[in-house]
């Protein structure tokens, strides 16, 4: 009997939240999908690194499994306040708490598996859409294949049905101590409009709108540190409830004063409805408010990142194997030779970068480079040259500088045009996020080489390999004539293939080069610690064979420089277009699914709670604008009073979201361009992310106002 | 003359084919302009159809309803809402007040919707009140108020536009019968001041006896009417007591 009840008032539920359903399921289909993705077989063949992004989606499921605890919390109270009075009647005859209590539990858990099943069912093909994008990244043909991962699914089910675990034992601590007349008050309380001290609460607006000004202003002026974010976020989420609380009065307030507002047509209705909802609703708003901020500013960093991804290979890898040598004379014969096994080579060039014991471009860069954000600064703005000889990290020690019969080669082998100088003119190659920063006192000035004096002729900024290999950031390119003045700094190897080089290749390359240079595999360099420690070496002999050779093994690489590229930098001895380009892209996914993932989540959480708020209330609203339609109000008034008391309501949380998450996303977007040399602004990200945002957002508020209307209509 | 309302061979039919329910049969009357007019009937009887009818919440099987000439069943929706904002006011057993307004803004809502001013509105609202006997209710939310008082705020409400009708849907029906009482005072007040046209649906034949003319409906047709003329209350309760008893209807205060 119990169970056929709880089937039955389950199937009601599922009629009555829908929207809630279709919500969980799609978390669900989110967790499995991904799950499946990050457990798969093939995903950890073709990629070492899938390891990063199962920790990055483990870290992304914990904030999942705690606001869709939330939500079934929220959604749990919710229905057990709405049918209250329906539980009442079940205590007046004679049914126990206990027994009520786990009627409740089945019921939830029988909507929960009902999600959860539609949720796998969607989640798979979900999970081989994910594969083919993965497949696309690693240039790799997918063949779709059934079959369901028992460990994805496994791991799903546990974090799902977890998820549902502590909020149902809560809600059976709640059933213990209620009463009959307590159910039947709850139904009531819904109803109830408590007058507050509102005119005191009014105030925490304003504090509250201060409070998120005051946390913006912290995060522009201040320097960043752990404390500062903190304190920030504190003041952001302080600043939020304050604002709904406040703002709840306040419109208290305003309809008690008779505000204008309350004699124009409707409004007095509409302004009652948003008023009492707000005063029962103030913290599930500022939820709402939050997570939809955070969505916000997940899309836009997602977008950051693949737009960069677009860019990066293409800026930092243009020739499709690069490699450099410390040593000005090597002839990269080892090299070459592995490559030609690999794959047939269409076009090659050996040549040296030199330097002319010159400073003045880095010193220069050293100031106006933005991405360098004033470190190497005095107090006046100059070069402050101590600091900057002790910790400049991103040029040589002198400007580099390129033959132009060696820079035409390159062009000519990535299909540019070649350039002409004049027997006295000298061009710059510079990377185009840093070409932004040269003014006319570098771009005029003229270079002496010798006794010639060269005159600028043009600045180049085709994407070039600049992060260490061809210049840090610039090379300089003058006639080749002048190539006795100049000192050889480093040389270097470019080549173009027929075709795309096996997987191997890079390996290989690197295998060579650190058996040369005395570099170590990671397993080398941990095999070799193992074995000092057994036998007994001392600390500092430890610590000293660290120091030489962590930055090798980690870093991989033996670059003097690596430009100023920050955040994602690519930067390495050896270069292999394929490869690079796989890992990059790599990374980069591992930084955009996890935080789509938790930002689609989280959206749709939020939009959950909206839609449920105002549809399950529907039935109270049925006799609201029966009353309005009694008082003479024409069905087309009606659903003008529906549409702008939802929108107001939708748009309130999101206006809100958009006004806090759109400073500090344009923000970190310039400054994102300023250190990757991504393409776009901090606006254009932003832009992308808010039209996905107000698409999801769109469809959840057009099956509320229909499902609203339909519901009132009855 | 002075005719107001005229219902000319009114009928509804709920259902189809076999299993037609005829809920208002071949109904004729008229209403004059001022007139406290009853309808009294046992439950299902049809004088609820009746009042929906009239007041444009449904609509006629067959069958005309004029207001001063006007035809209502011939109306498109929009002018029919338009009809019932400018024309019409309602009372009803279970009050219908918006549980989010205060009294005040229950009755102030009734003419914000109408778009009057600020300037129009607060004297006419805040008389009524005080005429009533709510002023001192006004902040009031109606869960704070008593079933007499949220009745008589939904009698301002339904006057305060001057509406040419005021219909009443068992008015008295969840009022103790103090309550009621006021309450039917009330609507004297409101016939008499107010010179309200007042049109009210009751099975109680106390409630009945407040009014000047009474239609008495049996399955959906009027079998009998009775006019107080220069009765006293007493008299007219008796006399509408005596039909009631012809017809086994409510002759709980016969005895």
């Amino acid at each position: 009997m119990l169970i056929r009840l709880s089937l039955r008032n389950a199937r009601r539920s599922i009629r009555d939240y829908l929207i809630y359903l279709i919500t969980m399921s799609g978390v669900a289909a989110l967790m499995f999908a991904f799950d499946s993705v990050v457990f798969s077989k093939d995903i950890a063949r073709m990629c070492e690194d899938a390891s990063i992004m199962g920790a990055m989606i483990g870290l992304a499921t914990i904030f999942i499994i705690l606001i869709v605890s939330w939500l079934i919390h929220y959604m749990v109270r919710f229905m057990l306040e709405k049918r209250s009075r329906e539980f009442g009647t079940y205590l007046l005859l004679g049914m126990d708490q206990k027994k009520i209590a786990r009627l409740y539990l089945i019921e939830n858990l029988i909507m929960g598996s009902v999600a959860f099943v539609i949720g796998v069912f969607a989640g798979f093909f979900l999970e081989q859409g994910l594969l083919v994008l993965f497949y696309q990244l690693f240039s790799k043909e997918y063949q779709i294949h059934v079959g369901i991962s028992p460990v994805g699914l496994g791991v799903a089910f546990v974090c799902f049905f977890a998820c549902y675990l502590k909020t149902l034992r809560k809600s059976r601590k709640l059933f213990r101590n209620m009463t009959i007349s307590d159910f039947m008050r709850m139904e009531k309380e819904n109803e109830r409009i408590k007058a507050g001290r509102d005119r005191i609460l009014q105030l925490l607006f304003p504090v509250g709108i201060l409070l998120l000004v005051g946390a913006y202003v912290v995060i522009c002026r201040l320097t960043f540190s752990v404390g500062i974010l903190f304190l920030c976020l504190a003041m952001t989420v302080a600043g939020i409830y304050c604002f709904y609380s406040g703002l709840a009065s306040l419109l208290f307030c305003y309809l008690e004063r008779k505000g204008a507002g309350t004699y124009r047509k409707q409004y007095l209705f509409i302004l009652r409805q948003l008023a009492s909802k707000l005063r029962t609703m103030r913290f599930t708003m500022g939820t709402i408010s939050l997570l939809l901020c955070v969505a916000l500013l997940g899309g836009s960093i997602a977008m950051m990142f693949a737009q960069y991804q677009e860019t990066a290979v293409r800026n930092v890898l243009p020739f499709d194997v690069l490699v450099y040598n410390e040593d000005a004379d090597y002839r990269f014969e080892q090299e070459r030779r592995i490559i030609e096994e690999d794959t047939p080579i269409a076009g090659e060039l050996v040549y040296q970068i030199y330097h002319n014991e010159d400073k003045s471009m880095i010193h220069y860069l050293a100031v106006h480079n933005a991405a360098f954000g004033g470190e190497y600064c005095d107090q006046n703005g100059q070069l402050d040259l101590s600091q900057f000889e002790k910790n400049n990290w991103a040029y040589y020690d002198y400007d580099t500088y390129m033959l132009e019969g060696d820079y035409n080669e390159l062009r000519n082998l990535l299909g540019l045009a070649p350039i002409t100088l004049g027997q006295e003119g000298y061009a710059i190659q510079v990377k185009p996020r840093v070409a932004k920063y040269l003014d006319e006192e570098i771009k005029d000035r003229v270079v002496e080489v010798g006794a010639a004096n060269l005159k600028p002729e043009g600045i180049y900024t085709d994407d070039f390999s600049q992060n260490g290999h061809n210049g840090a950031d610039f090379v300089i390119i003058v006639p080749d004539k002048v190539r006795d003045e100049l000192t050889a700094y480093y040389s270097l190897y470019a080549a173009k293939l027929v075709a795309e080089p096996s997987d191997a290749l890079k390996n290989k390359l690197d295998q060579y080069t650190n058996g040369k240079t005395g570099r170590m595999t990671e397993d080398e360099y941990l095999a070799k610690l193992e074995s000092m420690i057994a036998s007994g070496a001392s600390v500092e002999e430890i610590e000293a064979f660290e120091q030489e050779k962590q930055l090798l093994v980690f870093a991989g690489i033996s670059l003097k420089a690596t430009g100023s590229d920050q955040i994602i930098s690519l930067a390495a001895d050896t270069l292999v277009q394929k490869t690079e380009r796989q890992a990059t892209m790599f990374a980069v996914a591992s930084i955009i699914f996890p935080i789509v993932y938790i930002g689609l989540v989280f959206l749709c959480i939020a939009l959950t709670i909206l839609a449920v708020q105002q549809l399950s209330d529907s039935g109270k609203y049925r006799f609201r604008f029966d009353v309005l339609r009694k008082l003479g109000l024409s069905e087309r008034q009606i659903d003008g009073v529906v549409w702008r008391q939802l929108l107001i309501y939708y748009m309130l949380p999101a206006l809100f979201a958009v006004l806090l998450s759109s400073g500090i996303s344009i923000l970190a977007g310039n400054k994102f361009v300023v250190y990757t040399g991504a393409s776009g602004s901090g606006l254009y990200y932003y832009g992308l992310s808010l039209m996905i945002f107000f698409g999801v957002y769109l469809l959840y508020f057009l099956a509320t106002y229909v499902g609203f209307v339909r519901n009132i209509r009855k | 003359m002075n005719e107001f309302i005229k219902v000319c061979d009114v009928e509804k039919y709920y259902g189809e084919g076999n299993n037609i329910t005829k809920a208002v049969n071949r109904v004729s009357f008229s209403i004059d302009h001022g007139e406290f007019v009853g309808i009294m009937g046992a439950s299902g009887s049809g004088k609820s159809t009746l009042l929906n009818m009239l007041s444009t919440i449904d609509h006629v099987t067959a069958g005309h309803i004029y207001y001063d000439g006007l035809d209502i069943t011939a109306l498109r929706s929009e002018q029919v809402a338009q009809f019932r904002k400018y024309n019409l006011g309602f009372v009803f057993q279970d009050f219908n007040l918006l549980d989010t307004l205060t009294i005040e803004e229950n009755i102030r809502l009734a003419m914000t919707l109408h778009g009057k001013s600020k300037q129009e509105i607060d004297p006419v609202v805040h008389g009524m009140m005080s005429k009533l006997g709510i002023a001192e209710i006004a902040d009031k939310f109606p869960y704070q108020v008593s079933g007499g008082q949220k009745q008589r705020c939904a009698c301002a409400r339904a006057l305060v536009n001057q509406p040419k009708l005021v219909l009443a849907d068992e008015p008295t029906g969840a009022l103790d019968s103090r309550s009621s009482m006021m309450l039917l005072d009330t609507f004297t007040l409101m016939n008499r001041e107010f010179h309200a046209t007042i049109l009210m649906v009751t099975h109680d034949a106390f409630s009945a006896s407040y009014c000047g003319r009474i239609l008495f409906l049996k399955d959906g047709q009027i079998f009998h009417e009775l006019s107080r003329g220069e009765k006293t209350r007493r008299e007219f309760l008796n006399q509408i007591l005596d039909v009631l008893a012809l017809t086994g209807g409510d002759s709980g205060y016969a005895d």
